[in-house]
């Protein structure tokens, strides 16, 4: 099979290729179903180690699929590699069955530059630099549609008109690209990728260098392209949020290796975020799309040494959303947190069941049982230290701030003061006790001082070296 | 007190690195100007003077009167030693014929070589072996031989050293730095001219008869020459040119050695009649602009060979008359691009070719060499 | 180390003009001018000949009525002033083209078409040919020397360049700087050693630069060289403005990079060496020339090379014109000119773009 000019290229040729591809040698029949593009068991090696380690992977007509991974994990290599602008070790790259990277040509036939060029773009992560004004650059996608001494005719220019128009670039068209912002540079890029028109679009982080406004522009165009074309697309990127947005299907690549495939909701799992980039992430549902949403909590979260509250443990009594951001900068900050006692839909306990601290629950407005508060009271002494959160005191939640007594070392944090409003004045809280719970914590605050809450964590460090130095 | 001795590195570095700037522009400069002087400049040759103690001469004969007008010579009647010589470098005390001279020049050491004893001069350069550009090639060749380090000069411990103007002055500041005494003299390319320089090389090496007895050569060849002339009634006013070509062709314009020869010859110098002055890049086109009645070659006979073909079937030249008539000529460089006695053999041979009537039955000789 | 390419001239092309108006406007300018200049060049010189028999000779050259002009000057505008005036545009036009090609591939505005040794392994073909005496055996010794030792250089710095299996034009350029030093030592170290004055002043003429040995054979060696190469430099000249663009790029808009740079670099260096071989080293035309067509016409290379070369051309002749005029009957070498001219413009172009000034 020497053809290597596409057009109307047989269906058993390509039927052959997928086959080949598929490795499992089934009928050759016209009827096999075989995606716009396969990549089969591809390794890529630079310098000698291995960089993407035999990942596989299909799109199909109209998708967009979504690389995920951290820093070196191999997203652009194995882009790059599609692209053909690096040379794979082994494994093989086919649009519509016609073979464009590897050894493994003769399916379809394979390729020559220019036909791949019209069927996979590539849009590096940085921007190109250069002296071509910018639609000059635009008009650089329709070369692999020109015949050699061809030269560019309206339609072409029509075309690179639209794109730009497209990608809001149309305004610095006669500038040079030396002259523009990397952001600008990268939606003239994204334009020359749109003149292209080819079936596959492979983009390097697209977005890097925008505003949110054109993050969106340049996502939406993308899909625009897969809707209306059928084409397909392949794209990098880091904001796994948008990447649940946009894309149809994600592959999370760590250490080369394609350690997930599937839907946002398969992929982005916290198992998942924990194993590929190291975090501790929540990820809900977003209210509009009903996509994930990913909701990270901190670079040191499942550590366990070296951060400043590795070790210790801080008792919150909190609650009505008092004690959640403190919840977290605690947790992040290495510290073993415990809350009490919360009750249901309380917005501080729905926090520390995310952040899967250990808590005394009860149920919604109802007083503290005994048994309550004795499980509260050894979360309390069992505490390193304890906070006492500005929280509003109801006869349900007294015992709470009479459980702040038993603190080995106590923090009570001052209340907020909003400006402007007439009903908290600075140092109160709510108290619906008739005086009892204010009396109480005006008694703990003169034992112990008040701190505002941007102090707390500074506070808790000083306390910590302290103990320290004295255990010594 | 370490951050500003610091600071003045520096700045000498970039005084320096200036320098070298300066001096490349000057040598471009030298480039562009044709190529500079005579072979003396890229040669910076020198001279240096040795006396044997045998030239004790206690009664100055009578013409001993003729360094009275040399310029340099601190007292005229002072014939013994030591005696002292003042040149451009300072006053220069010298205490005895000196048995250790060394020439930077190819001119002052074949001046040298026809007034003391060759082996007086401590060493040669590599250029003066070739028998084509030196009239010493046979002397040079059993003597010893240096390269251009100036520690080359001072290893060889010379009591004095003779240079022209041409010799590099850092090579000069050098060698008196070494505490060599430096005698710079003029070279003048007119024969006449020069005897000055001859008189005042013979007395700082006590070679006073030598040098009286090569002027008065010189004087009565050149006398020969003018009364040749005079008496030549045809091709008076001939323009000549003298060219050679160094992948680029080059004239001898007005101020250059070739062009006094010509002059000297009782012919008129083309190049500088054009208005040529010193050694200028010239094209076939520039010579037919030209219009030399006679083209001299003075360069190694292959190349002039070479060039004087192409100048012989070059179309453009066919209407020159030096062309035309035939009268383009390969002409010893050795007596054209030195600065010496020599020069007054490129003068007679040139007057012969030109003034053939007029010396006919006259053989020209070569100059001698003390000794022989 | 590299300075980018200047930028705040407005490129003249809106969208939408095209790449043949471009070209066609320029290559009439500088194609009219060029023509002019040649007219000019064959009636000015220091052998005097009036102006109308220069133009009846010419005419008659082109098949046109009959020369009014004496023989001899008949003989001096054909086998004198014309062959230089070709040479000289041939010349300039290989350094032009060169100039724009590595430019491109240097992504550089400050690279000449020597950058990769080309023009030092001509200047050692050169000194080799002189030294040994080969150029006084025949007047083809010395171009063919030159070429060869041009020739030679690139494929060393070609392998530096290769070494372990992947081209790096980092190292290529870098490779060029120090071949060209090496070369240039050995050049002056043999002007330094050499026993032989005139060896000494032939090498250091050649260096020079100049155009005034042409003849009607030099142009018939140089031009079908500088023509091929010419030629083949049109052929890829678009896929040069994606490399420029980046290879990353190029390769995904489907330019065999490889193919392209290696035919580019090849033929930039037989031009250069041919250049070089019949005009010794003549500075900054490959230097200037494109820059300044690159601020008129804009980057495009389908515009930028062909009239860097005409330009070039052009440049040379008006400069060697110069260089025989202003002292005639003496001359100037013309590599002085084109440096006392290059050599500002080139510290305007590093002044004006100092803030742009990285390293590589």
């Amino acid at each position: 099979m020497t053809h290597s000019v596409p057009g109307a290229a047989d269906a058993d040729a390509r039927a052959s290729a997928v086959s080949d591809l598929n490795g499992t040698g089934d009928d050759a029949g016209g009827g096999v179903e075989w995606p716009l593009l396969r990549v089969a068991e591809v390794t890529t090696v630079l310098g000698g180690k291995v960089i993407v380690d035999s990942v596989s992977l299909d799109i199909w007509r109209g998708e967009v699929v979504g690389v995920v991974g951290s820093n070196g994990s191999g997203k652009t290599t194995l882009l790059k590699t599609i692209a053909g602008l690096l040379d794979a070790e082994s494994g093989v790259v086919a649009v519509d069955g016609f073979s464009v990277v590897g050894v493994g040509s003769g399916h379809g036939g394979r390729l020559g530059f220019r036909d791949r060029a019209r069927r996979l773009a590539y849009m590096p992560q940085r921007a190109e630099s250069h002296p071509f004004t910018a639609f000059e650059a635009v008009l650089m996608g329709r070369y692999p549609h020109l015949g050699r001494f061809a030269l560019e005719g309206s339609s072409d220019r029509e075309m690179a008109r639209a794109a730009m128009e497209r990608t809001s670039t149309s305004e610095f068209a006669d500038r040079k690209l030396d002259t523009l912002s990397g952001g600008e540079r990268q939606r003239v890029v994204l334009a020359r990728v749109l003149v292209q028109q080819a079936d596959v679009l492979l983009m390097d982080e697209p977005t890097a260098s925008l505003d949110l406004w054109h993050q969106m522009l340049t996502m939406d165009l993308m899909r625009e392209e897969t809707n209306r074309r059928g084409a397909g697309a392949i794209v990098v990127l880091h904001d796994l949020s948008l990447a649940a947005r946009y894309c149809d299907r994600l592959v999370l690549l760590h250490k080369g290796r394609k350690i997930a495939e599937g839907t946002p909701w398969d992929v982005l799992t916290p198992e998942n975020l924990r194993t590929a980039f190291g975090v501790e992430g929540l990820v809900e549902p977003d209210p509009v799309t009903g996509k994930p949403h990913v909701l990270l909590l901190g670079s040191h979260y499942s550590e366990s040494s070296g951060l400043i509250g590795t070790g210790r443990t801080v008792h919150l009594i909190c609650g009505a959303g008092s004690g959640r951001q403190l919840m977290h900068q605690l947790r992040v900050a290495g510290y073993t947190v415990t809350a009490g006692v919360l009750g249901t839909g309380d917005s501080d306990r729905e926090a520390a069941e995310r952040l899967g601290l250990d808590y005394v629950g009860a149920p919604p407005f109802s007083a503290i049982t005994n048994e309550q508060h004795s499980r509260h009271l050894e979360l309390v002494r069992a505490a390193d230290h304890v906070v006492l959160c500005p929280m509003a005191v109801g006869i349900n939640n007294m015992r709470n701030v009479e459980a702040a007594l038993e603190a080995r070392d106590l923090l009570v944090v001052e209340p907020p003061v909003s400006p402007g409003s007439e009903t908290e004045v600075a140092g109160s809280v709510g108290d619906y006790t008739q005086g009892r719970a204010s009396q109480l914590r005006r008694g703990l605050i003169e034992r112990s001082g008040q701190v505002p809450e941007v102090a707390v964590l500074f506070e808790l460090a000083r306390a910590g070296s302290a103990a320290t130095l004295s255990d010594r | 007190m370490k951050l500003s001795w610091r600071a003045g590195t520096v700045r000498r570095v970039n005084v320096n690195s200036l320098l070298l700037v300066i001096a490349g522009v000057v040598a471009a400069a030298i480039v562009a100007c044709g190529g500079g002087e005579e072979a003396e400049v890229s040669a910076t040759v020198e001279a240096t003077a040795v006396q044997s103690t045998a030239t004790v001469s206690p009664v100055p004969a009578p013409d001993l009167i003729r360094f009275a007008d040399v310029p340099g010579i601190v007292d005229p009647t002072n014939f013994g030693w030591p005696r002292s010589v003042e040149t451009p470098e300072g006053v220069i005390s010298l205490t005895a014929p000196s048995t250790k001279i060394h020439s930077l020049s190819l001119g002052h050491s074949e001046i040298l070589a026809a007034l003391v004893d060759f082996d007086r001069l401590t060493a040669v350069y590599s250029f003066f072996v070739d028998d084509e550009q030196s009239n010493i090639a046979a002397l040079s060749a059993d003597h010893k031989m240096i390269g251009f380090d100036p520690e080359e000069v001072v290893a060889l411990e010379p009591e004095v050293i003779i240079a022209s103007r041409f010799t590099n002055a850092e090579t000069v500041g050098l060698l008196k730095g070494a505490g060599i005494p430096v005698a710079r003299t003029n070279l003048e390319s007119s024969a006449l001219g020069n005897i000055p320089n001859i008189l005042l090389i013979g007395y700082m090496v006590g070679a006073e008869i030598e040098a009286l007895e090569l002027v008065d050569e010189i004087e009565s060849r050149m006398r020969l020459i003018t009364d040749g002339l005079a008496g030549a009634s045809t091709g008076v006013g001939t323009r000549v040119l003298s060219v050679s070509k160094w992948t680029s062709a080059f004239a001898a314009g007005s101020g250059t050695t070739e062009g006094g020869i010509i002059e000297q010859a009782g012919a008129i110098n083309a190049a500088a009649d054009s208005g040529i002055e010193g050694h200028q890049q010239v094209s076939i086109e520039s010579i037919a602009a030209i219009n030399p009645d006679v083209i001299i070659v003075p360069q190694p006979l292959e190349s002039a060979n070479t060039f004087i073909d192409e100048l012989m079937s070059s179309p453009a030249l066919a209407e020159v008359p030096a062309v035309k008539n035939g009268q383009v000529f390969y002409v010893e460089p050795k007596y054209h691009t030195t600065l010496s006695h020599w020069n007054v053999r490129g003068i007679e041979q040139l007057a012969g070719l030109l003034y053939p009537s007029a010396f006919s039955g006259v053989a020209f000789e070569d100059f001698t060499n003390w000794g022989d | 180390m590299a300075v980018e390419f200047a930028n705040s001239v407005p490129t003249g092309g809106v969208p939408g003009s095209t790449v043949v108006k471009r070209l066609s406007g320029g290559a009439l300018l500088l194609g009219s001018l060029t023509i002019m200049m040649i007219v000019v060049a064959s009636a000015v010189g220091p052998f005097n000949i009036p102006i109308s028999h220069t133009a009846t000779t010419l005419l008659d050259l082109a098949g046109i009525g009959e020369s009014t002009a004496a023989p001899t000057e008949q003989a001096i505008i054909q086998s004198i002033r014309l062959p230089r005036i070709f040479l000289a545009f041939f010349v300039g036009a290989a350094l032009g083209i060169s100039g724009g090609i590595m430019q491109g591939l240097f992504r550089n505005s400050m690279a000449d078409p020597g950058i990769i040794g080309v023009s030092s392994g001509g200047a050692t073909g050169a000194v080799f040919a002189i030294a040994s005496g080969a150029s006084t055996v025949s007047t083809l010794f010395l171009p063919l020397f030159a070429f060869v030792g041009s020739a030679i250089s690139m494929t060393i710095v070609f392998l530096i360049a290769s070494v372990g299996g992947r081209f790096s034009m980092a190292t290529l350029l870098l490779g060029g700087i120090a071949v060209s030093s090496f070369l240039g030592a050995v050049t002056t170290a043999t002007i330094i050693l050499t026993d032989d004055l005139n060896v000494q002043r032939q090498i250091i003429f050649w260096i020079a630069g100049g155009v005034d040995t042409a003849r009607w054979e030099s142009v018939r060696i140089a031009a079908p060289i500088i023509g091929v190469g010419a030629l083949i430099t049109v052929f890829v000249a678009r896929d040069l403005n994606l490399l420029l663009v980046g290879e990353d790029e190029a390769r995904s808009l489907g330019v065999r990079v490889t193919l392209v740079r290696n035919t580019l670099l090849i033929s930039a260096s037989l031009i250069t060496g041919a250049a070089v071989a019949f005009s010794g080293i003549i500075a900054f035309v490959g230097l200037v020339v494109p820059h300044v067509v690159r601020l008129a016409v804009g980057a495009d290379h389908r515009v930028l090379l062909p009239l860097s070369a005409l330009g070039g051309g052009l440049f040379l002749l008006v400069a060697d014109t110069a260089a025989r005029v202003i002292l005639s009957p003496a001359e100037l070498r013309v590599g002085i000119l084109t440096a006392m001219i290059g050599a500002p413009f080139f510290v305007y172009l590093l002044v004006r773009n100092r803030s742009r000034t990285s390293m590589l």
